[in-house]
């Protein structure tokens, strides 16, 4: 018995079916999340996947930027002054593409993972539950800064270029690029945060798509109508708990272009100044309405079931 | 997964396809059965061509490994909507005579949905048996269904080929071949490594000693009860396992439970440690 | 054979939670003509129908509408193929152009059981008189019209792609809704103008609105209501005759 007892470790070689230890450098949980993201990142482009992912989001990303292009090549022609679209009104314009995109990634984002039963294949690397999230949510932020950022991007070099004195304008307008940059973070951080937070609530791309669509874009129209019912009081209640009004109001308000004409059934504009609210209330309903999505969202995935 | 230059014909009977995953069973399967275009070449079946040929579904019963059942409805009200979409005259008859042939016992009057994945696939066979096709072709039966059912599924399925059906199925286990089918496709790769006479093929790759990893209370009283065996070809210790080889797998799995009862060892675990079938098929095709 | 096929339509279009999550939606246009009702802000005569139109075009026409005979339009046949049972059909010797027909048919009858009762009863709350002006009765047919067409393009559409939804969507709210109104002559490929077409010809009001504004006669609105009709089943029957496999993951 005594040479069996030692046996095991000579003999092992003979049971050898290849299979081998990795002892190669592990590269951890930070390296665990950046890849998460980075391959996010690429599925929401559809890079890496097939035709039809790719022509669905760049060809919604173009539509966003549409109005960017008109106001360049215009501008171009037509010389300084020339304002297609402005700063302030961008969001509200393309509003529906971004939407219609914001709709479209995050049910594939969490979806898929679900469906396609990944998650637990994530959950035993290195990642936590809020780490999956985290690159989630900041894959679809940074993939919708090319449907804000970049279009007023695009305006604000497009304007400066068809300024008469390119260096003065750059002076009188510097400004501009901090209210871009402030407005498009706090828009797409807000859109990819309750976009990911109902669709991570169902498995079913439709249901996920529709549920989306219905929190950010119907609640417009609906609050638009509502609005023309209400008194300022409870129109501001309405407006304050629609994304897609604390996001343009925000906006407007960032670029300190809240217009004076207060009209309940004029055009959102004219239906927030109605509200006649102090401007950081609407920097404020935004950020609350992000932390609010983002506080379910991490209750959501920290009991989902693999 | 896609597949190259296969060429073959299926008679009557049960032919196993069988292949490691992703080798190109189903992509084989759903050629056959109307589901998937070959780019070159042709499937017939009953001498006609299985593509675009709604037609066709008359004549053969498919039942493919994925989730094709409503959850919303008992696998008797499947079997029925089957039997209606096949237009037979008397669909309750020929219903009533499907679900009877799967045993699902009181089950088929309860939602599909509370079912688990033997009883999903028992149904799915009962849908595709309605209309008495005279081809059926299998993805994957024997996945997640427990041993119980195994065995009456292989009666079934036996006494359908008994029956002059030609009846095709997939599996990448070797074991569920060998106990049912005559003929085999052996598919690695996208590409037939073999076909023929199971027996002729199984032989080849016999001399293969089968390996079993076994965790029980106490191995070295096993092993002593096994080195008896004539079939045992190997014993060795590695911690708190034993791992044996035996030349004949047949006669291991028949001898090794009973063996284990008369020395009262408490068994733990027993699985093969190398039912990896690539090493087989590597061994056909290198042949 | 054709009941089967209805009824397994119906049963799986019409699950619990599609139908509160429609029901609900739909319930929205109503709330807000109920408030407008009890509102001080309510008109009288001409202007409770000015105010109907519009809520009705923009809620209804050109959101809820498009959005539940999507929904409808693409689970009837999508849904099929996504969750694998549509392979339980395609192996039945069924002529497809028969599957595409009643899934056409089950989902624009349910969108229709939504929308249009929705559509009248809105109008019928907000509006003074609705029945002089034919408001009621031809937005309820333009609703009608429009569920038919929508359901018959989206079922077709998810025939042929799995992406059916969000395409559709593209459709209805990038096309119809945006590009018609920068390039009046896309009017003439706009499922929402057929269905207008229909309406305008028992509606006969001179103020039409911003957002209801008809541009194609009712024989255009029926020239186009056949097209989109035949385009869409040949299509999607050439679609499923040609259905692949696990192509769509």
């Amino acid at each position: 018995m005594a040479n069996l007892d030692e046996a095991p470790q000579s003999r092992g070689v003979v049971y050898d079916l290849g299979y081998r230890n990795y002892d190669g450098p592990r590269l951890g949980r930070r390296y665990a999340i950046r890849s998460l993201y980075v391959l996010s990142l690429r599925n929401t482009f559809g890079l890496g996947r097939g035709t039809l992912p790719k022509v669905l989001a760049f060809g919604l990303a173009l539509v966003a930027l549409l109005p960017a292009i008109f106001t360049v090549a215009f501008g171009a022609v037509a010389g300084e002054g020339f304002e297609f679209v402005e700063h302030h009104d961008y969001f509200e314009l393309i509003q529906i593409v971004i939407v219609l995109f914001v709709a479209a990634m995050a049910s594939d984002l969490v979806g898929n993972d679900r469906k396609n039963n990944t998650l637990p294949l994530y959950f035993s690397r290195p990642i936590e539950r809020d780490d999956y999230l985290l690159a989630k949510i900041a894959a679809l932020a940074t993939a919708l800064m090319s449907l804000t950022l970049l279009p007023q991007l695009l305006v604000f070099v497009g304007n400066w270029l068809g300024a008469t004195d390119g260096t003065e304008w750059l002076g009188d307008n510097i400004s501009d690029v901090w209210r871009i940059g402030a407005s498009s973070t706090l828009a797409s951080l807000q859109l990819a945060v309750i976009g990911l937070a109902i669709a991570m609530f169902t498995t079913r791309r439709a249901f996920a798509l529709t549920s989306v669509l219905a929190a950010l874009w119907f609640s417009v129209v609906f609050t638009g109508f509502l609005v023309t019912v209400l008194g300022p009081g409870w129109a501001a209640v309405a407006m304050l708990a629609t994304p897609g009004y604390a996001m343009n109001a925000a906006t407007y308000v960032i670029f300190d272009a809240v217009p004076a004409r207060a009209d309940r059934m004029g055009e959102m504009a004219d239906q927030v100044a109605y509200a006649d609210l102090p401007g950081w209330t609407w920097i404020a309903a935004l950020v609350a309405q992000t932390a609010i999505a983002l506080f379910f969202a991490i209750r959501r995935y920290r009991k989902v079931t693999l | 997964m896609a597949v190259n230059d296969i060429s073959f014909e299926l008679e009557p009977g049960i032919t196993g396809l069988l292949g490691p995953n992703g080798a190109g069973k189903s992509t084989l399967l759903h050629m056959m059965a109307g589901l998937l275009e070959p780019s070159s070449g042709e499937v017939l079946v009953n001498g006609e061509s299985s593509w675009k040929n709604a037609a066709m579904y008359g004549h053969i019963g498919l039942v493919p490994e994925r989730e094709v059942t409503y959850p919303f409805l008992s696998a008797w009200e499947y079997a029925l909507a089957s039997a209606r979409l096949h237009e037979l005259p008397q669909p309750e008859v020929a219903a009533q005579t499907a679900i009877d042939m799967v045993e699902l016992g009181d089950a088929v009057h309860r939602k599909m949905s509370g079912y688990s994945k033997g009883m999903r696939q028992r149904a799915k066979i009962a849908a595709a048996l309605v209309h008495d096709p005279n081809i059926l072709i299998l993805d994957e039966p024997f996945n997640g269904i427990d041993p119980r059912q195994r065995l009456q599924m292989n009666t079934m399925l036996k006494e359908l080929g008994d029956s002059g059906r030609t009846i095709v199925f997939s599996s990448h286990i070797l074991e569920d071949v060998e106990d049912l089918a005559e003929d085999v496709l052996v598919l690695i790769g996208g590409r037939l490594g073999a076909a023929g006479n199971f027996r002729q093929i199984r032989r080849l790759i016999t001399s293969r000693p089968h390996a079993f990893t076994i965790r029980s209370s106490n191995n070295r009283a096993l092993a002593a009860a096994l080195v008896d065996q004539p079939h045992i070809a190997l014993i060795s210790f590695d911690s708190d396992v034993m791992e044996v080889q035996t030349t004949d797998f047949g006669a291991f799995t028949e001898t090794i439970a009973p063996l284990i009862q008369s020395t009262g060892v408490v068994l733990q675990e027993l699985q093969p440690a190398d039912d990896s079938l690539e090493s087989v098929f590597a061994y056909l095709v290198d042949r | 054979m054709n009941n089967v096929l209805i009824s397994l339509t119906a049963r799986q279009l019409l699950g619990r939670r599609r139908t509160l999550v429609i029901g609900l939606l739909l319930a929205l246009p109503i709330l807000i003509a109920v408030i407008y009702r009890f509102s001080d802000e309510a008109g009288s005569g001409e202007a409770t129908g000015e105010f109907a139109l519009g809520l009705v075009s923009v809620m209804i026409f050109t959101l809820l509408l498009p959005l539940v005979a999507l929904v409808f339009g693409t689970a009837s046949l999508g849904a099929e193929i996504d969750d694998g049972t549509a392979v339980f059909l395609l192996t039945k010797p069924i002529e497809r152009w028969r599957i595409i027909a009643i899934k056409i048919g089950v989902a624009s009858v349910a969108a229709a059981l939504f929308v249009v009762p929705t559509t009248m009863a809105t109008i019928w709350i907000i509006h003074e008189s609705p029945t002089a002006d034919g408001l009621m009765l031809g937005l309820g047919l333009g609703a009608l019209v429009a569920s038919v067409l929508y359901c018959a393009a989206f079922v077709a559409l998810s025939a042929v792609t799995s992406r059916a939804l969000i395409f559709g969507l593209i459709y209805v709210f990038v096309w119809e809704t945006f590009a018609t109104r920068i390039f009046d002559s896309l009017r003439w490929v706009s499922i929402r103008e057929y269905a207008y077409g229909w309406s305008d010809a028992i509606i006969s009001i001179n103020d039409k609105g911003v957002f209801y504004d008809p541009h194609l006669g009712v024989t255009t609105a029926i020239v186009g209501t056949m097209v989109v009709l035949a385009t869409a089943c040949a299509g999607g029957t050439r679609a499923l005759t040609r259905f692949e496999i696990g192509e769509r993951a």
